[in-house]
């Protein structure tokens, strides 16, 4: 365990001994993670190392068999809405009848009461959040019109109207082409400009050191958790990925992380 | 007759109210398994109670629907995912222990399966509501009218959580939405809308209702609540095309409205502007005239600049080296002349001005796709 003393700031996400288990088979092993404020975090580890189980925990969609979870110093049930989320977009079906506009709406569905109809400061919302990711052109387009980036964008869209603190988001890179990912990076940097924080499933070990300032290195257990500078090097990556990393010349075509980028 | 239509109406628009969430969640033949397995509860209820017309049947079959919806989505998890199965499994199971309870317990009265299974709009009517001895019109018409308001009512209170239900219950669940009270309204809103229209509809006219308009709605707007509008608007066709059909034709009302909702369906399939089979087929005969056309203009000036316009640039050259029918190399033609971008002139294609500045721009990978040559186009010639 090859831990990084904790920068002072103060952490958005805080998880203390939390263990989740499918069954008997636990996913996460007992987790201690402080994540800060305002960082820009990458989630990285093997397959089955419980990325995924660890971003639902902390979007409260699983409930841990011990342990506490805080939100910005609040606890998981007090905290509804103050996290968004932005999943991988075959999770759901793009033929839905909604356009660009309805779904960017969708995020500020949790913030009003049912009998008030969706008022200025929605639409305000939704607005601004599609400006963000530009596609105030597409508003009136159906979704099932879009291409790849631009559902991923839409997504981001719908996260960003819930005005959350925190945006977690699950393989945001995939499949899309570089220049969309280019984009949606300078908006990540924008938003922590913004002093909100970002939690992102990643799974290209290439580009961590290029996009994320703070690492999480998770097999069930966190192997290491820090600032990227420090914590992803050989010595925590064997630790993750197992000694074979260094040989496997798919997922290591540079060879080892321990300095300077190839 | 008019109180038949209100029945089938009244009954169009439950329907269409709960048909779209089907549709949206891929579970529509969730309406069919249940409005089968309200058999059991019939047959236990009458088992239990065995007075036709009581209104223990109905609770009966309402618990036994929800109950069948409720087992096969259970299943549907036990099973990975495979609803189709887990209702194939189901849906007979309630159906045969209803049938097997009618056959031995209810041989000898007019509770027969027949009936259960086609409904009867015609006699429908026959049942009335009095309050103090006043006749106020048919029972079923004001059962379906309670349950469209209900579901009316329901559909305005969570009008916000139905679509994240709909569209991403993960994120309702993130913003804090009751999206398991969701699940559990859905089934019972569904059975209570079939529970309700069931002796008049019949289990297959529901189906029809339930499924067809929803359909029209997925062709014709992109839009959740205009999706509702529309299917509830198509439900209100298909049961006005219906009964005019079968008093026209003397016919079962059930069965035609069925059909009418059919016909309706596939009228909007073929003919729906923009997602339409005749729209799409007329956007992709466009789609290749067009490109037909940029392939010309693109070959006409090579073979200008060459010089051997006069063998090439014909229609049979044209057609034989782009390797294109006589049709399109006219359809592509016309095109090209209607913009002003090439003449015939002897037999051969020749462009214009405006159509060399066309293909050079196409040759430079720029193309203006709306097909109308705008002000990009134009640009260079007046400056030259």
């Amino acid at each position: 365990m090859a831990k990084e003393p904790l920068p002072p700031a103060e952490a958005v996400v805080r998880l203390e001994d939390v263990t989740v288990a499918y069954g008997d088979r636990p996913a996460l092993w007992d987790v201690d993670l402080e994540i800060p404020k305002g960082s820009l975090t990458a989630v990285v580890g093997p397959n089955g190392a419980g990325k995924t189980t660890l971003m639902k925990t902390m979007l409260g969609l699983l409930k841990p068999a011990t342990g506490r979870i805080e939100i910005l110093g609040e606890s998981l049930a007090h905290s509804k809405g103050k996290v968004a989320f932005v999943p991988q977009r075959s999770s759901v079906d793009w033929d839905y009848p909604a356009t660009v506009g309805d779904l960017a709406l969708m995020g500020t569905h949790g913030s009003l009461p049912w009998w008030k109809p969706v008022g200025k400061e929605e639409k305000r919302r939704a607005r601004e959040a599609l400006e963000m990711v530009d596609l105030v052109g597409l508003a009136d387009r159906p979704i099932n019109q879009l291409s790849g980036g631009q559902q991923q964008r839409a997504f981001l869209a719908r996260a960003l109207s819930q005005d959350a603190p925190l945006l977690v988001l699950d393989e945001p890179f995939q499949g899309i082409d570089a220049s969309t990912e280019r984009a949606i990076l300078d908006l990540f940097r924008n938003l922590r400009r913004m002093g909100r924080s970002l939690i992102v499933v990643h799974h290209d070990l290439h580009t961590v050191r290029d996009l994320f300032d703070f690492s999480v290195l998770l097999n069930v257990r966190v192997v290491a958790a820090g600032p990227t500078e420090s914590t992803l090097n050989e010595e925590n990556l064997r630790a993750t990925y197992g000694p074979r990393l260094g040989l496997d010349p798919r997922r290591a075509p540079h060879g080892p992380y321990d300095g300077a980028r190839p | 007759m008019l109180e038949i239509f209100l029945i089938g109406a009244l009954s169009a628009i439950g329907c269409g109210l709960t048909g779209p969430v089907l549709l949206l969640r891929r579970r529509v033949l969730l309406g069919d398994a249940v409005s089968h397995s309200v058999l059991a509860g019939i047959g236990i209820a009458f088992w239990i109670h065995p007075v036709v017309n009581s209104p223990w049947l109905r609770l009966g079959a309402a618990l036994s629907g929800c109950c069948a919806a409720w087992v096969a989505t259970k299943l549907t998890g036990i099973l990975r995912g495979r609803a189709d199965a887990a209702l194939g499994l189901v849906f007979p199971l309630f159906f045969s222990i209803g049938a097997l309870i009618l056959a031995i317990k209810a041989s000898n009265t007019h509770l027969d399966v027949d009936q259960v299974l086609s409904g009867n709009l015609e006699s429908s009517w026959l049942e009335r509501f009095r309050l103090g001895g006043t006749d106020l019109g048919p029972q079923a018409a004001w059962n379906m009218l309670l349950i469209v308001v209900a579901l009316l009512a329901a559909g305005w209170i969570w009008w916000r959580d139905l679509q994240l239900y709909l569209f991403d219950p993960q994120q309702g669940q993130i913003l804090g939405r009751p999206m398991a009270f969701l699940e559990i309204l859905v089934v019972v809103a569904t059975t209570s809308v079939i529970v309700f229209s069931f002796d008049a509809m019949g289990p297959i006219l529901l189906v029809a209702l339930l499924a067809g308009p929803g359909i029209c709605a997925w062709f014709l707007t992109s839009q959740i609540g205009p999706f509702f509008l529309a299917t509830v608007a198509a439900g209100l066709l298909s049961v006005l095309a219906g009964t005019g059909l079968a008093c026209a034709l003397d016919l079962n009302i059930a069965g035609s409205i069925g059909l009418a909702a059919f016909l309706i369906a596939l009228g909007t399939l073929l003919m729906a502007p923009d997602h339409g089979m005749v729209f799409r087929l007329l956007q992709a005969n466009r789609a290749r005239i067009r490109f037909v056309a940029r392939l010309l203009a693109v070959h006409i000036c090579q073979h200008e600049i060459k010089g051997d316009q006069a063998s090439e640039n014909t229609r049979v050259g044209l057609r034989d080296h782009l390797k294109l029918s006589e049709k399109e190399v006219a359809a592509g033609a016309l095109w090209l002349q209607a913009r002003s971008l090439a003449v015939w002139e002897n037999q051969i294609l020749v462009s214009t001005h405006a159509g060399k500045i066309f293909a050079k721009s196409l040759a430079e990978g720029q193309d203006s796709t709306d097909g109308q040559m705008g002000g990009e186009i134009q640009r260079p010639a007046s400056l030259m």
